[in-house]
C-alpha cells in the first residue's frame, strides 16, 4: 500500500494545503488593474446606491395608527349617547354616513392605487443599481 | 486618500465610486480571482478575460455585498460563476494547448527545487481533473476555505462539495507521482 493511503485524512489534507500554498497562485498581469479601471471608465457605469423608501417605518405605523384612531373615532361618535355625553365638542363623525363615501368606486380605486404605489416603493426601496456617469 | 483604510473603508470607499480604493482591492485579490478562473477555464487569454469581467461586476454590484460572508467569498463567488459562464459559451479550438499545465508537465523530469516546480506539478495535475473540481480543489487547499464557503462560493450543496473533494484528492494523489514526488513532500515540510 502506498504511504499516502496510510496516512489520515487529515494529515493528507495537511499535506496537500501545504503543497498547494507553497505553490502559490498564479499571477495575474500587472496591469490588471488599470484594464479594469479603464473599462469602467470608458462607459458609464452603474453603482449601487441606498434608496430610501418614500414611507419611513416610523410613517407606516404613524398611518396605521391614524387610521385605528379615525375608525374608533367614527365608532364612538356613532353612538348618540358618546357624543353627546364623552365628546360633545367634537362633530359627529358617522360610521354610517362615512362608509358610503369610503366605498365609493373613486375612493376605492384611489386607495388601491396609492396602496399599491406605497406597497412599489417598499418593493423597490431595497440597495440597487441605478445609473451613474464614471 | 486609499492609502492607510482597513478593507471595509476601501468597499465603502468602492462603493461611493472611489476607483483608487477599488484599485487597491483588485491588487489583494486578483491573483486569487486569476488563479480560479484559469483553473475553470485552462486559457491565459480568457481566464485574463474573465478575471477583468469578474472585477467589472463586482464593482457595479458593490451594492448587493452585505458585509454577512467575507468580501473575498463574494468576489470568488462572481470569479468562479464568470468563469463557468465563459466555459459554456467558449467557441470551438479556444484552449491554449501550448499553455497547459499537462505540456509543462511533459517537460518537466527533473525532481523538484523550488515553488515554481511545485506550482507546475499542482498545475500539471489540476489540468487532468474536471474543472469545477480543479476550482474546489483551489478554494479548499489553496484558499484554505470551509466546505460552507465553497458552498457559498459555488452554489453546489455540501454534499456535492465533500463527494467532489473526496475524488478530486483521490485524483491528485494519483497524479503526483513521478520523480519529484518525495522530493515535494519533504519540500514542502521542511
Amino acid at each position: 500500500m502506498d504511504a499516502d493511503q496510510r496516512l489520515t485524512d487529515d494529515a493528507l489534507d495537511g499535506r496537500l494545503r501545504a503543497l498547494f500554498q507553497a505553490a502559490g497562485p498564479l499571477h495575474a498581469a500587472d496591469d490588471l488593474e488599470a484594464r479594469v479601471l479603464a473599462r469602467l471608465s470608458a462607459a458609464p457605469v452603474r453603482t449601487s446606491v441606498v434608496a430610501q423608501p418614500l414611507m419611513s417605518r416610523n410613517a407606516w405605523v404613524g398611518a396605521v395608527i391614524a387610521l385605528l384612531a379615525l375608525w374608533s373615532l367614527s365608532t364612538v361618535t356613532s353612538s348618540p349617547d358618546m357624543a353627546s355625553t364623552v365628546l360633545p365638542e367634537l362633530p359627529a363623525l358617522r360610521w354610517d354616513t362615512l362608509l358610503p363615501v369610503l366605498t365609493t368606486p373613486w375612493t376605492l380605486m384611489a386607495l388601491s392605487t396609492g396602496a399599491l404605489l406605497l406597497l412599489l416603493d417598499a418593493v423597490l426601496s431595497r440597495p440597487r443599481p441605478a445609473p451613474r456617469t464614471a | 486618500m486609499a492609502g492607510h483604510m482597513h478593507e471595509d473603508e476601501l468597499i465603502d470607499a468602492a462603493r461611493k465610486g472611489d476607483q483608487q480604493a477599488y484599485a487597491r482591492l483588485m491588487r489583494s485579490y486578483k491573483h486569487m480571482v486569476y488563479t480560479v478562473c484559469m483553473r475553470v477555464l485552462r486559457n491565459r487569454e480568457e481566464a485574463e478575460e474573465a478575471t477583468q469581467d469578474s472585477f467589472v461586476k463586482a464593482f457595479r454590484n458593490l451594492g448587493t455585498y452585505q458585509g454577512g460572508a467575507r468580501f473575498s467569498t463574494w468576489l470568488y463567488s462572481i470569479a468562479y460563476r464568470t468563469a463557468l459562464s465563459a466555459l459554456r459559451t467558449r467557441r470551438p479550438g479556444a484552449v491554449d494547448l501550448d499553455a497547459t499545465p499537462e505540456r509543462a508537465l511533459a517537460d518537466t523530469t527533473s525532481p523538484v527545487g523550488h515553488a515554481q516546480d511545485l506550482g507546475m506539478m499542482v498545475e500539471a495535475a489540476l489540468a487532468r481533473m474536471p474543472a469545477e473540481d480543479a476550482a474546489l480543489m483551489t478554494f479548499f487547499y489553496l484558499q484554505d476555505r470551509s466546505v460552507e464557503e465553497i458552498v457559498t462560493i459555488t452554489g453546489l450543496s455540501v454534499s456535492n462539495v465533500k463527494v467532489r473533494l473526496h475524488r478530486a484528492r483521490k485524483r491528485m494523489l494519483e497524479l503526483v507521482t513521478g520523480p519529484w514526488k518525495e522530493e515535494a513532500w519533504t519540500l514542502i515540510n521542511d
